[in-house]
């Protein structure tokens, strides 16, 4: 008798616990270069630049939206209860410690990680890969080592300009589509967003930033079979990178609550 | 080979077997490289002649037997101890493998900057010398994407010998390229090899470029060594499938205008003339 459905599970769990162990192995082996690697200035720019600089539009719209529209959807509620004042807190605490990690961590995922996989999965099928180990180049040092430091610098840089373009949004909403007091809804903004929620923002940006990094990487060098394959790993580093992401975000939101507690339950 | 029975091989393969899951690739090859000399790996396409130069530098690791490389073993060793080997080799690969972000020059100077060599006047000139010995002199800032399949392949051969290695390895230098192109690639070979006495294997199916340029032939089939010999000996062989070889009739992948069954009397034509270009003025035997 066969159990397709059942079949399917295995594999695909299989297929799981393989990429997560040839994550892990990248990982360990991404951290070994940190010592033993060779240090190049150009080629650190050069992703810092492509990560940093060239996502912003991106991620400053997405965050302005983000923070536009909860600042809306609160308000319509809050106005039932006569507390608009309170949006500001609302959005600005969101958007720190859940939305704006998430929200750029999905669009680097996207945008970033795909980019990665594709070009890292091309220089392998077209042996790119193979010729830089013959010039005795660790591939791990020279590609996987700058993207990981790269996307540790920008992720919690993009990361804090998402929460403030998504604030400065939801001021905009507030103040001049809902007529709400400023000086009260600066003033509750301002008292409830703490360092801690900073803080937890800033952790999250990073593991987020390391997580992309290493699983578009890890996609591009097991590429095989040519063009097709390319696709393929683009399409399975975005979505391994996505959905690991909201795991991870949920798990620590859980563990970063407890270590940094919201301001008002302190 | 008599003459070479007490010179140390620079490549010397013991029985290296290889299998990708279930797909044996290599059963046992065996075979040496002399010093200076051009050997040519000739076989049908998947017979696993890429799969072995990839073996010779050390970028896969045989199941089984050994590789030497100027006398020290590169097979199964940590990543690291194959350095030393691999400068004394350069790699050329089947599609050139340009890293498409640089341009020319970047490209050629990469294995030196790489190697430690930052006095930007030697890198220019080492890197113009080994452009202008493959005749790309004024390409230095095209980028790959920007130039023709013969161009990419004479940049790749720049970027193998700019760091003088001992021995070169050329993975199907003249695949895809028009017949005038292709010869022009094989007789830069040839020069590389004479003029800076750099021993050479070259992996191909071309086998009018083998015949013009190889001191020695190694026929690989069904993974191991089928066949041995001169170009001389080849064209002598009575073995039918050295002559279906050399004649194109089973050459399975031959680019399209080689195609023999395209156009038979062309394919002929191309290999008498190989033959006769070679060896009319050596012999008065007829072919
Ligand atoms: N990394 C690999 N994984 C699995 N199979 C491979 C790999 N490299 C080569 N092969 C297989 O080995 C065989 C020989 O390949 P190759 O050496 O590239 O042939 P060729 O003689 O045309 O250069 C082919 O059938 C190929 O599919
Ligand atoms: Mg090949």
């Amino acid at each position: 008798m066969q159990f397709p459905l059942s079949t399917k599970v295995g594999s695909i769990s299989i297929e799981l616990l393989n990429s997560a162990g040839a994550i892990g192995k990248l990982f360990y082996q991404t951290l070994w270069c940190f010592f033993t690697g060779k240090f190049r200035f150009r080629v650190l720019i050069e992703q810092i630049a492509r990560i940093g600089v060239e996502s912003q539009p991106v991620v400053i719209l997405t965050g302005a939206f983000t923070g536009a529209v909860l600042e809306a959807q609160s308000l319509f509620q809050l106005q039932i209860v006569k507390m608009e004042a309170m949006g500001g807190a609302i959005v600005a605490v969101g958007m720190f410690r859940e939305l704006g990690p998430a929200i750029t961590g999905l669009m680097l995922a996207g945008r970033v990680g795909s980019a990665m996989a594709a070009e890292i999965g091309t220089m392998k099928v077209t042996e790119q890969i193979d010729a830089l180990r013959s010039m005795n180049v660790n591939p791990i040092d020279y590609l996987v080592k700058p993207r990981v430091i790269g996307m540790l610098v920008s992720t919690p840089i993009l990361m804090i300009e998402s929460v403030i373009v998504g604030i400065v949004a939801a001021y905009i909403v507030g103040i001049f589509a809902f007529d709400v007091n400023e000086a009260y809804w600066v003033h509750f903004m301002t008292q409830f967003v703490t360092l801690s929620d900073i803080a937890v923002s800033i952790i999250k940006a990073f593991i987020f930033g390391l997580i992309i990094a290493l699983i578009s990487c890890s996609c591009g060098l097991q590429t095989e079979n040519g063009a097709v394959g390319v696709g393929k790993s683009t399409m399975r580093a975005m979505v391994y990178a996505s959905v690991i992401l909201l795991i991870v975000n949920f798990i620590m939101t859980m563990i970063l609550n407890t270590l940094f507690p919201m301001g008002f339950m302190q | 080979m008599s003459d070479t029975s007490n010179i140390q091989p620079f490549i010397k393969v013991d029985q290296i077997t290889q299998q990708f899951g279930t797909q044996k690739v290599l059963n046992g090859v065996s075979f040496e490289v002399f010093p200076g000399e051009l050997v040519a790996l000739i076989g049908g396409s998947g017979a696993g002649k890429s799969v072995i130069l990839k073996h010779l530098d050390g970028l896969l690791d045989p199941l089984t037997g050994h590789i030497y490389i100027d006398g020290q073993e590169i097979s199964n060793i940590p990543e690291k101890k194959k350095y030393p080997m691999r400068k004394k080799l350069g790699f050329m690969f089947q599609q050139g493998a340009l890293f498409d972000s640089m341009t020319v020059f970047e490209n050629v100077a990469f294995p030196l900057g790489e190697a430690g060599i930052t006095d930007e006047k030697e890198l220019e000139k080492r890197v113009m010398d080994a452009l202008a010995s493959v005749g790309l002199q004024g390409s230095e800032d095209k980028m790959p994407a920007n130039i023709s399949g013969g161009m990419i392949k004479r940049v790749a051969v720049a970027r193998a010998i700019v760091s003088d290695p001992q021995c070169l390895l050329y993975d199907e230098p003249t695949a895809g390229l028009d017949p005038i192109v292709s010869d022009s690639v094989s007789y830069l070979i040839r020069n590389i090899c004479i003029n800076q006495g750099i021993t050479t294997l070259i992996v191909t199916h071309d086998m009018s470029s083998v015949i013009h340029i190889a001191d020695r032939i190694i026929y690989l089939k069904e993974g191991t060594i089928h066949w041995q010999g001169t170009p001389r000996d080849m064209i002598d062989s009575p073995d039918p499938m050295i002559q279906d070889f050399l004649h194109g009739v089973s050459g399975e992948d031959w680019n399209k205008l080689n195609n023999p069954k395209l156009n038979p009397d062309f394919q002929q034509n191309i290999i008498q003339d190989a033959i006769n270009d070679r060896f009319s003025t050596q012999t008065s035997q007829p072919l």
